[in-house]
């Protein structure tokens, strides 16, 4: 069941992280783990945002080079949600 | 991966570069650039010789290795890399290197289960573990383990992480691409490379682009080596060198600084392996301007900080954020800190093969851990402000860089320093200071919030803007290589003031520091303490090539020790050979030929005393600078109508209290016309050494002027029974609740580093007043080892030599201006060689006719 998962997440991440920013400067390939935009306490509060919204569940090891971009997230949600 | 390929065909440089003018363009700019860069290095003497030939060999490969075909390009590094091992070392040490590396490879990959194959990788690593300390005996060469515990120690857990997760590709070329990397030939201390992000950014991008970045990271990298080298060898303080306020905040701002050192190292790394397509991120980003605890933690080693995140706090998160997120937060916070102290220790078992565990240590990473978990917490409660580039001067973030910068350098004194006693007795000197002294730190302080008050290096969304022409990478890169390159020409540096051509010039000097050279004296690198570990790293590195066969003087061949006040003294008529070289005594326990105890009246007699550089260490019996100044004058009939002895009375390591005894037992018996008192800058730590040995041995002091100093300085009598407890007031405390006591063994050696100073003085007044009553002419001989001179090392002279009534004979800039190395015993020892001390003898030739009056020598018609 595909869901329209980076709108969401462009949202979110400019709400909490990034108030007074132009949502167009955050692009779907705005790197967000080394520009410092998502550190390490930004990454859980992604997850947990992640995992209510779309009721999925991550596991640790994919949190380290999947959550860097826009893209990279919605590839791994699309990847978790269940196939209609 | 099909993703990767795809990537990777469509970014990467694979036709032919000659069909398209944009990439010869860029491609020789690479080449120009990488050529100006090896110019810098070998300029500068950067890092060691086998860092050129790696950057050379990778200069060279780049341009071959560019112009490849994609399929042939990650054998073709793997091949430059294994070339670069086999030019580093001797063929059967790469060979075991490359041999025991693939063991470990291929254990990673049994088809059997993981968790076994976890188990099997642990027991080869324990036996190599006990190879590495020479607990079972291997033919490895000691150059061996440091390179193969870098490469190994953390990436092989990454490797094995990857594969558990099924990251890892089926590519040979890459695997030992990843593990034999071409920069690890010549850097131990090595960034954490993830085995994901390496393969997964492999030529992710454009091509030219990568290779772009590396040069500028290289660059980036040597100019972070040179501003180490500026402040190693120009600002950095040893800690007994802190007498007041503004000593102490250099002290503690310098030795922070030092880090740049292994920021420059990371770059030059991570710069190097762009240059083959490998797109690895920034290792470090303005750590100094953080504004956080956990800023800094974001910016500082980042490799090390995503390894601990993946392997620490994420799966500790996880396993615990049932219990509540703040009480996940505090205990993932806590793992990621204990296991980076733990596993900062398990590095250095394996560059160093000792596991330290010290004071400082514990505390560093504890304070650190607590003040990470408080703004964890901080941040997650109210969130965290990004700093964007769009933000303008901010006097708030100013204030709080500044801040966190002064503790963050007091945090890194603490984990610096070699006890926490030493370190708070260094604070003491904040109480001395100065109207101009505060008033320069204030206004430094303020400088220091206008620079930093701007949003430096902040993210900045707006990556399609037009990029100022000063921000242009290529630019800027070749602007400071030129600049690097012009500055170490002699011609340009000419045009220069005195005080900033000495400057620059120190930048070319790949010496030590005086407070690594102070180490050196006080025989502390055998066991290298944090700062040895980390900052010392000229030092360190000189150790590493010390071969194993290299023996110091002990008791088991030439010294004597006694239970008086001399301690030590060289046993009479012994001969052996010692690293090599004829080391003898003769029957008065003096390294020299035989003298009679008589003197014949038509006899002219020097007596020199000190400690291993008057012994001659390190260079055959005829080659010590007595000798070769006795024959001198001998061939040249000074004095006129007199025959010349010039007695050798060195003791390896005396200090100027040994001196005064030595002189007084021994020397006057022989009725010295002239009597030559030996001391170098580094008095306070021979001092210091003695003392420490002499009165936690017990041994009588015979001389109550001085067991008054001690008493002063709270150190006589000596209790050495009862719980170490530190400061007076402690113990006083102890001593109420009917605990025995004593003072730690630091606290001693601070407080005669404290007294030293008035120690050296009592000694040489009291040897020059003793000298004039036997009707000798006294003499202070200031020498230095051949090392980079200390600051402020002719300063003692005038205290200790003309005002204490001797005639001062300064041979301290001897090597002014020379190559260092061609004076040196070793790169490991610092005692002058046959030249040195040929060097010596002519000049102690030229003091002796310069003084001649003074003297009482008849130099004949031939005045000077």
């Amino acid at each position: 069941m595909r869901q329209d998962v980076m709108p969401a997440v462009k949202s979110f991440i400019l709400e909490k992280f990034l108030p007074g920013e132009d949502p167009q400067l955050l692009t779907p390939t705005t790197e967000l783990m080394r520009s410092g935009i998502l550190d390490s306490l930004a990454t859980l509060e992604l997850v947990t945002f992640l995992e209510q919204r779309f009721g999925i569940e991550l596991e640790a090891h994919e949190l380290g080079g999947k959550l860097n971009s826009l893209a990279e997230i919605e590839r791994l949600v699309q990847a978790k949600l269940p196939t209609a | 991966m099909a993703t990767e390929s795809r990537v990777t065909t469509l970014n990467a440089p694979s036709r032919p570069i000659g069909l398209r003018l944009e990439g010869v363009l860029r491609f020789a700019l690479l080449l120009a650039g990488l050529g100006l860069a090896l110019l810098v290095i070998q300029q500068f003497h950067l890092e060691n010789r086998t860092f050129f030939y790696v950057a050379a060999l990778a200069a060279g490969g780049f341009a071959v290795h560019a112009l490849l075909p994609l399929a042939y390009r990650l054998p073709f590094f793997v091949a430059l890399s294994v070339t670069g091992f086999a030019l580093a070392f001797s063929l059967a040490d790469a060979a075991w290197l490359i041999g025991i590396g693939l063991v470990l490879i291929a254990l990673c990959h049994l088809p059997i289960r993981f968790s076994l194959r976890v188990a099997l990788i642990v027991i080869v690593g324990t036996l190599l573990a006990f190879a590495r300390v020479r607990a079972i005996a291997t033919p490895i060469g000691g150059a061996v383990w440091p390179i193969l515990g870098s490469i190994f120690m953390f990436r092989l857990v990454l490797y094995l992480h990857a594969l558990k997760h099924g990251e890892v590709e089926p590519n040979v070329a890459r695997t030992l691409a990843y593990f034999f990397m071409l920069p690890n030939v010549s850097f131990a201390l090595f960034p954490v490379v993830d085995y994901s992000t390496f393969r997964r950014n492999y030529y992710d991008q454009d091509a030219w682009s990568i290779y772009e970045t590396g040069l500028s990271w290289i660059v980036r990298g040597l100019f972070q080596l040179l501003l180490y080298r500026l402040v190693y060898l120009n600002f950095a303080l040893e800690s007994s060198e802190v007498q007041r306020l503004g000593d102490l905040v250099q002290y503690v701002v310098t030795t922070f600084l030092l880090y740049l050192r292994v920021s420059g190292q990371f770059h030059l790394v991570v710069g190097l392996l762009c240059l083959f397509g490998f797109r690895l991120p920034e290792t470090h980003h303005l750590y100094f301007l953080s504004s956080s605890f956990t800023d800094f933690w974001r910016r500082i080693n980042i490799y090390w900080k995503d390894f601990m995140m993946k392997l620490v706090y994420y799966p500790s998160f996880f396993s615990l954020r049932r219990r509540g997120n703040r009480r996940a937060i505090v205990l993932a916070t806590a793992a990621v800190f204990a296991v980076t102290w733990v596993l900062h220790s398990y590095q250095w078992f394996w560059l160093r093969g000792g596991f330290p565990i010290t004071t400082p240590d514990v505390l560093f990473w504890g304070i650190l851990g607590a003040f990470m978990i408080f703004t964890s917490l901080s941040e997650s409660d109210r969130g965290r402000t990004r700093v964007t580039a769009r933000r303008s001067w901010n006097v708030r973030l100013g204030l709080r860089t500044v801040a966190m910068f002064c503790t963050l350098a007091i945090l890194w004194s603490l984990w610096s320093a070699e006890s926490i006693v030493e370190w708070m007795w260094m604070w003491r000197a904040g109480t001395i200071a100065s109207a101009s002294e505060i008033a320069i730190l204030i206004g430094l302080v303020f400088v220091g919030i206008a620079l930093a008050g701007w949003p430096w290096g902040a993210p900045n969304l707006r990556s399609g803007d037009r990029i100022p022409l000063y921000q242009n990478q290529t630019l800027r890169t070749f602007v400071t290589l030129s600049f690097l390159v012009l500055i170490s020409l002699p011609a340009v540096r000419e045009m220069a003031p005195q005080s900033l051509r000495d400057l620059v010039t120190s930048l070319q000097n790949p010496g030590l520091s005086s407070a690594d050279a102070a180490l050196r004296v006080r025989g502390y690198y055998e066991q290298m303490d944090q700062r040895g570990a980390l900052n010392g790293q000229a030092l360190w590195q000189e150790m590493g090539q010390k071969p194993s066969t290299w023996t110091e003087l002990a008791t088991d061949n030439m010294l004597e020790t006694h239970n008086d006040f001399l301690v030590t003294s060289l046993k009479p008529s012994y001969s052996f050979v010692w690293n090599g070289k004829l080391t003898s005594t003769n029957s008065w326990g003096m390294r020299d030929r035989e003298y009679s105890l008589q003197k014949s009246p038509d006899t002219y007699r020097i007596a020199i005393l000190g400690p291993s550089l008057t012994m001659g260490n390190g260079v055959n019996d005829s080659e010590v600078f007595d000798n070769v100044l006795e024959e001198r004058l001998a061939r040249e009939r000074i004095p006129s109508g007199k025959r010349v002895e010039v007695l050798n009375f060195g003791v390896n390591g005396y200090a100027l209290p040994q001196q005064v005894a030595l002189l007084e037992q021994r020397v006057f018996a022989f009725r010295p016309d002239v009597v030559v008192i030996t001391e170098s800058p580094y008095f306070r730590e021979g001092i210091s050494r003695y003392l420490q040995r002499l009165l936690w041995d017990g041994n009588p002091i015979p001389y109550p002027e001085l067991k008054a100093i001690l008493e002063k300085g709270g150190l006589y009598p000596m209790d050495t029974t009862g719980v170490a407890i530190p400061f007076a007031s402690l113990r006083r405390l102890a001593s109420v609740a009917g605990i025995d006591s004593r003072m730690t063994w630091h606290e001693s050696r601070a407080r005669i580093q404290a007294a030293s100073q008035e120690i050296a003085r009592w000694s040489t007044r009291r040897m020059s007043a003793e000298i004039r009553a036997h009707g000798a002419v006294p003499v202070l001989l200031a020498i230095a080892p051949a090392d980079p001179l200390p600051r402020y090392s002719d300063r003692w002279i005038g205290e200790f030599g003309t005002d204490a009534g001797l005639i001062p004979f300064n041979l301290l800039h001897l090597y002014d201006g020379q190559d260092l190395s061609a004076f040196r015993v070793a790169p490991w020892d610092n005692h002058p060689n046959a030249l040195g001390h040929r060097m010596i003898a002519d000049a102690l030739y030229k003091e002796l006719r310069l003084h001649a009056a003074d003297l009482g020598i008849d130099v004949g018609n031939d005045q000077l």
